[in-house]
């Protein structure tokens, strides 16, 4: 596959973001330019404060950015409303969370669920649906069990399962291995890549394990809240 | 997500209860107390309630409350007959006098004498198939029931008592509602009354009216007093002015106003800190879900949703004790000292409060989720 226009997915030129005011300021983002296209895993690394949770954020448009400017897929998300962008969210963009954030108080499948319910589902519809993708994760026997009755791998396959129910284009992961020992980390990662990677989507993993670079197709290397370089490790 | 917002809601079951004993709570002491405080001001105008029939009541001047009768002449009686749109006009004597009972304890109990030709303005309801010609019999007198029962020495029909040194012999019960100073009520005849009770210069406290057929009580009430210089209200004029003047004139409202306030901040303070806790402990979910797609509109209505369901039940619950305490009231208070009423007026009256404190209550909560960054759940 080769990097095209018509393949972009995120454009982020000049964009600036900071925290605080005065001498306490914080420039998180300093100008980062970064494109991602549809049909890659770009892993987001860099030392801890450098920005990437910041820029995941921003790309994803759940904040937004002081300067500069984000296309997701060709959309200006500074030009929405907050109820249009929550809308746009909602369709086009997948979240999987480092402390996975599923609901305690749903099961498997009632989690797995939730994108499709937040974009009006019925409710029979949605669990239908979710408990399918459940099934193809390898979690079909558990799709009543509470999140607090599964482990870690477990439950991160259903934080996937949720990123992923509602088909979106874009897929972001906020350091979805961290709270996983090595070799489950490993196995969900892998699960993300075959199952999350199309030729429509993209994925942005933001990371620190370098036990799962193997797994990416770019990575972008962050510092002082500016993209330092790329490196293609796959086969983009 | 309604489904979503009572999973969330159910599965905290800590504070689930905690808000639903909250608002539960508030409930029963808003109505409670509610119930106490409208049965006492009913009581305020028993007396109107417990003379029948006529339309009008025309009292000396000046009459502040139904208790507070100022007599007057008999002449009053036949200018008042005079007035056009009078069908008939009859006395009402009512004074407090002492009575000795067959075990020789005294009570003071009100004594009402009714006009001896028509015995107009009787009580409300007569026991035992009795009519209110019992108290033709000479010396006769008709008292409550429950009054008999629990003042007047379980007193019957057929036995006697002593009305400030006059044999007076009881023909028959009835049923009046309760009086503000708890006095037993004692029905007689108009001259029988006056005889028996202590000598005033003037025995005539009322003069009840009956209006002719079609016309306006209130131009009534306003041609009678032109005519005579006294006072004329309609029945429901002067338990109002009654009800107004012990509002207006005791601290019964405000003591009540300060337990009912005090229940509602209850039901505020602890349902709204719960509650708000409740959504701050699910902010990072809320944020997710904001993350996910949902709208600031949805989030609100899933919090107000949670609110409005903990407030129904506790409502509900709250409004159980209150009746089941109203019975265990009923079976515990003599019948003549059972002031408080459980009203569906009240009810309702409560449940609007209720719906007020439950708003009130999530204000914190909707507050938080609409400042809710979605960035939240990176943090």
């Amino acid at each position: 596959m080769t990097l095209q226009q018509e393949n972009l997915a995120v454009q982020c030129r000049g964009v600036e973001k900071s925290f605080g005011q005065g001498n306490a300021v914080n420039h998180a983002l300093a100008g980062v330019t970064l494109d991602v296209f549809t049909g890659e895993m770009l892993m987001l690394v860099g030392p801890s404060g450098c920005g990437k949770t910041t820029l995941l954020s921003v790309i994803a448009g759940i904040l937004n950015h002081d300067g500069g400017a984000i296309h997701l897929f060709g959309q200006d998300l500074l030009a929405l409303g907050n109820n249009a962008k929550a809308r746009y969210r909602g369709h086009n963009v997948g979240f999987a969370f480092q402390q996975f954030n599923l609901l305690p108080q749903l099961t498997a499948v009632e989690n797995a669920a939730v994108p499709l319910l937040v974009l009006g589902w019925s409710r029979r519809q949605a669990l239908d649906r979710a408990g399918d993708f459940l099934d193809k994760m390898g979690l079909g026997t558990r799709l009543k069990s509470y999140p607090r009755e599964l482990s870690g791998g477990q439950q991160q396959r259903i934080a996937f399962a949720r990123a992923l129910v509602h088909e979106p284009r874009l897929v972001v992961c906020d350091e979805p291995t961290s709270a996983l020992d090595g070799k489950t980390g490993e196995q969900v990662i892998s699960l993300l890549k075959t199952i999350a990677v199309r030729p429509d989507r993209a994925v942005i993993v933001v990371t620190h394990d370098s036990r799962i670079f193997h797994f990416s197709d770019r990575i972008a290397h962050m510092e002082d809240g500016r993209i330092i370089d790329t490196v293609i490790t796959g086969t983009v | 997500m309604n489904f979503v917002a009572l999973r969330m809601l159910v599965g905290d079951r800590v504070k689930y209860i905690g808000i639903i004993i909250g608002i539960a709570l508030a409930t029963f002491l808003i109505s409670q107390q509610l119930n106490i405080f409208v049965g006492l001001m009913r009581s305020t105008y028993g007396i109107v309630t417990n003379i029948s029939t006529p339309d009008i009541w025309v009292t000396n001047r000046p009459m502040e409350d139904v208790d507070d009768l100022r007599p007057m002449s008999e002449d009053e009686l036949y200018r008042v007959k005079a007035i056009p749109g009078v069908l008939w006009a009859t006395q009402l004597f009512r004074q407090a006098v002492q009575v000795r009972l067959s075990d020789g304890k005294f009570q003071t109990c009100l004594l009402l004498g009714l006009g001896d030709q028509a015995l107009a303005g009787g009580p409300p309801k007569l026991l035992g198939g009795i009519t209110i010609n019992a108290l033709r019999i000479s010396h006769g007198v008709l008292v409550d029931a429950a009054y008999a029962q629990d003042k007047l020495g379980n007193i019957k029909p057929g036995q006697t008592m002593q009305i400030n040194g006059n044999r007076a012999l009881v023909t028959g019960l009835c049923r009046t509602a309760l009086s503000f100073q708890g006095l037993p009520i004692i029905y007689t005849t108009y001259s029988r009354a006056a005889n028996w009770a202590p000598a005033q210069r003037h025995q005539l406290a009322v003069i009840l009216v009956k209006a002719r057929p079609q016309q306006n009580l209130t131009v009534l009430c306003r041609r009678i007093e032109q005519r005579t210089g006294l006072e004329a209200y309609t029945k429901a004029g002067i338990a109002s002015k009654t009800f107004w003047y012990y509002m207006k004139s005791t601290g019964i409202p405000i003591n009540f106003c300060i337990t009912i306030s005090l229940g509602a901040l209850v039901g505020i303070a602890i349902a709204g800190q719960t509650l708000y806790q409740f959504t701050h402990d699910n902010l990072r979910y809320l944020g997710a879900l904001k993350a996910m797609g949902a709208t600031d509109f949805m989030l609100v209505r899933m919090v107000l949703l949670q609110a409005i369901v903990t407030g129904v039940l506790g409502f509900g619950i709250g409004i159980g004790i209150s009746g089941a305490a109203n019975m265990l009231i009923l079976h515990f208070t003599p019948p003549s000292e059972r002031l408080a009423v459980f009203l569906w007026q009240i009810m309702a009256v409560t449940g609007v409060g209720m719906i007020f404190i439950v708003i009130f209550a999530s204000l914190f909560s909707l507050i938080s989720v609409v400042k809710l960054e979605p960035a939240v759940v990176f943090k």
